[in-house]
């Protein structure tokens, strides 16, 4: 039997609970299942799971929220620039094929194909690595772990850098091997949050809503808000595990206030003057992530897609949260599978949106 | 009338503590008791229940609350109610004078649960509204600090779902107590096998109770003794009621567990009572079994267990007397 299919100790559950899993993540989990546990600490909900026998696809969902593996594509990235008008991004990458780049996470870069699209040629590339086991816990053991990462080029010196993380992680090994690997004169920018003010990143979420799909996708309400306390930015500390422990930094917009703010973003005004919005603003919050939904304009499928600022600093990502069908006289929804390239796809293009409602908003402020 | 306040109100209460009893809960109130809690206000109460925790070895005190509703006039917003209100009553009648001395059983009990069980009795339905009421469980919104004002409380919503997998449970129990009866020098009654426990420090226990964990996990665990019809011998047996998932990989973390567990013993018997169907699992059931027979047990049987689509004619029965 292999280790990772070994039953962890009780112990071993209430660690990766407590020191690994976000609060929210274990709420969850109980919540799911019909149970609250008033007044009860991180520490004291892990121990009522412990206590529980746990199947194979529990055990693995605890595990892949501690080791923040994400359970749907997400795609983040960042755009690369160089001065040297003979340099090629794509020439480098493949200069390090089949090579460990990386000796402490032992990343290695894989082959990197080429293909045109739409006029445009997209190379598409895989890095594999090794995940540090966090603590001691021998159930979330280092593992070997993989990624795909896409490089367009945009313009003249400009990259395009995607990639399918698995982990929030990924973008980040990504961008700081190549902020090291680059020559002089060249620069790795991403979405940050950071660079934009309260009021602009209202915004900045305000045109993701309208600006996110291409044509054949209509916005039609925000599913989830969540807004953090702004906190000191520039802190460069690992946040993987940001307010494990703690979730009062944040809150989750109610139904109500859902509703408002999907009238307003469907109606066309600016979000900013909302009610809601403005209380938070005056509270020190700032959005942090939002669920939009779409619906297709000519096939009965509907989609939610979560744009999200993650870790520190705050980098932008993006994943496809469900995707579902109509079907019947009743018109009920039912999961249905979006292949991989489509759904890349459809990520890179709201990445791209967003990069340009940043750049905009961004510009704004200089 | 969307929810059930007379005749068939009270008969599911009946219903419910059917259940309750079955796992070895002691009943110590009649139903729908009205006492006074520290606000002086009376507080109602559908029934009390009180059971030894194996797992922790603590006694364990139950505020249950049985709701009879149709899923059509269920919504978000009475769920959050429900749930306010149990947690209310719990801590108004937890530390209240009168309740304490009219139920000292319960004074002696940690009466930290609230069980709200739920029956959405227009069963057609609740198949479509399975994804309603698990969106609307969600959001419930719990007192999150340890320290806050109020006590801390475990409140557990018990619908049908886990009300019909916990009839097939016992359904399975009693077949099991009823084959091994005739030989009554066996002890052939099946005992819930809770594991040792360092942290809290004591040894594995065997007792007939289930605990309130156990009704929310995907394996329960068990022993007991048989008579082996070919050697004449008595056999100890494991048996296993499983309602995880029928793949290759679950039975491979599910044999882990027995060993982890301390449950696994070769020479035993081992029974493993499967919940779930699946067409596909006949494929793989001789990897299954022979991944148990590795472990040398005197013999492996995977069995399935009955699945009801309403409340048992036993549980109404019963109620009823």
């Amino acid at each position: 039997m292999t280790d990772e299919l070994k039953y962890p100790s009780r112990y071993e559950i209430e660690q990766s609970l407590t020191e690994f899993c976000r609060r929210g993540f274990v709420e969850d989990f109980l919540q799911n299942r019909g149970v609250f546990i008033t007044h009860a600490t991180q520490s004291d909900l892990a121990e009522f799971i412990s206590g529980l026998l746990l199947e194979h696809g529990e055990l693995e969902q605890i595990r892949n929220a501690a080791l923040q593996v994400h359970s749907r594509s997400t795609l983040a990235g960042f755009l690369v620039t160089c001065e040297d008008e003979t340099f090629s991004l794509v020439d480098l990458l493949d200069s390090w094929r089949g090579k460990v780049v990386d000796q402490k996470a032992n990343m290695k870069l894989g082959a990197l194909t080429s293909s045109k699209q739409a006029g445009n040629e997209l190379h598409q590339g895989q890095v594999e690595y090794t995940q540090r086991r966090p603590g001691r816990v021998q159930f979330l053991q280092g593992t070997e772990r993989s990624f795909d990462y896409y490089v367009r080029q945009e313009k003249k010196r400009v990259w395009r850098v995607l990639i399918d993380c698995d982990r929030s992680n990924d973008a980040r090994l990504m961008e700081d091997w190549l902020n090291g690997a680059m020559p002089r004169g060249s620069d790795v920018v991403t979405i940050d949050q950071s660079q934009l003010t309260t009021s602009q990143t209202v915004a900045f979420f305000d045109e993701l809503a309208r600006q996110g799909t291409q044509r054949n996708w209509t916005f039609t309400q925000v599913k989830h808000l969540v807004l953090r306390r702004a906190t000191n930015e520039n802190t460069d500390e690992d946040d993987d595990n940001e307010n494990a422990n703690d979730t009062s930094d944040s809150v989750q917009a109610d139904h109500v206030t859902l509703s408002g703010i999907s009238q307003a973003i469907l109606e066309g005004d600016d979000l900013r003057n909302n009610a809601f919005v403005r209380e938070c603003e005056k509270g020190g919050y700032r959005f942090s992530a939002m669920t939009y939904e779409y619906e297709h304009r000519e096939h009965a499928y509907m989609m939610q897609v979560r744009a999200e600022f993650k870790r520190k600093p705050k980098v932008f990502e993006v994943a496809i949260e469900s995707y579902k069908r109509r079907t019947g006289l009743e018109e009920r929804l039912e999961d249905a599978t979006l292949p991989k390239p489509q759904s890349i796809e459809l990520l890179s293009q709201f990445w791209a949106a967003a990069r340009r409602v940043y750049t905009d908003l961004a510009a704004e402020t200089v | 009338m969307p929810e059930d306040e007379g005749k068939n109100g009270n008969r599911w209460t009946d219903e419910a503590s059917v259940l309750f009893k079955r796992i070895g809960w002691e009943k110590i109130a009649d139903s729908n008791i009205d006492i006074e809690g520290v606000d002086g206000q009376q507080h109602g109460i559908d029934s009390l229940f009180r059971y030894r925790d194996g797992l922790h070895q603590s006694l364990e005190g139950v505020f249950v609350e049985a709701k009879r509703y149709r899923t059509t006039s269920f919504n978000r917003a009475k769920l959050l109610d429900w749930v306010d209100r149990l947690h209310e009553k719990m801590t108004e009648l937890r530390r209240s004078g009168p309740f304490n001395s009219q139920y000292p059983a319960m004074g002696e009990s940690t009466s930290r649960n609230g069980l709200l069980v739920l029956w959405f009795h227009d069963l057609e339905n609740y198949p479509r509204f399975r994804s309603t009421l698990t969106e609307s469980m969600q959001t419930v919104k719990t007192t999150r600090r340890r320290g806050s004002i109020g006590s801390p409380s475990r409140l557990f919503v018990l619908e049908n779902e886990a009300i019909l997998r916990l009839c097939s449970l016992l359904q399975a129990v009693q077949e099991w107590n009823n084959t091994n009866k005739a030989d009554s020098a066996a002890s052939g009654r099946l005992k819930f096998f809770y594991p040792s426990a360092l942290d809290f420090g004591h040894p594995s226990q065997l007792t007939e109770v289930l605990n309130i964990e156990g009704l929310f996990s995907k394996c329960v665990l068990a022993k007991s003794r048989e008579l082996d019809a070919r050697s004449s011998q008595i056999v100890d047996a494991d048996v296993v009621f499983y309602f995880g998932h029928l793949d290759l990989q679950s039975f491979q973390r599910l044999r882990s567990a027995l060993l982890e567990l301390g449950m696994a013993q070769s020479d035993h018997n081992l029974y493993i009572y499967l919940y779930q169907r699946d067409d596909d699992f006949r494929k793989i059931e001789p990897d299954v079994k022979k991944l148990f027979e590795d472990d040398q047990y005197h013999k492996v049987q995977l069995k399935t267990m009955d699945r009801f689509g309403d409340l048992p004619s036993w549980v109404k029965n019963e109620a009823g007397e």
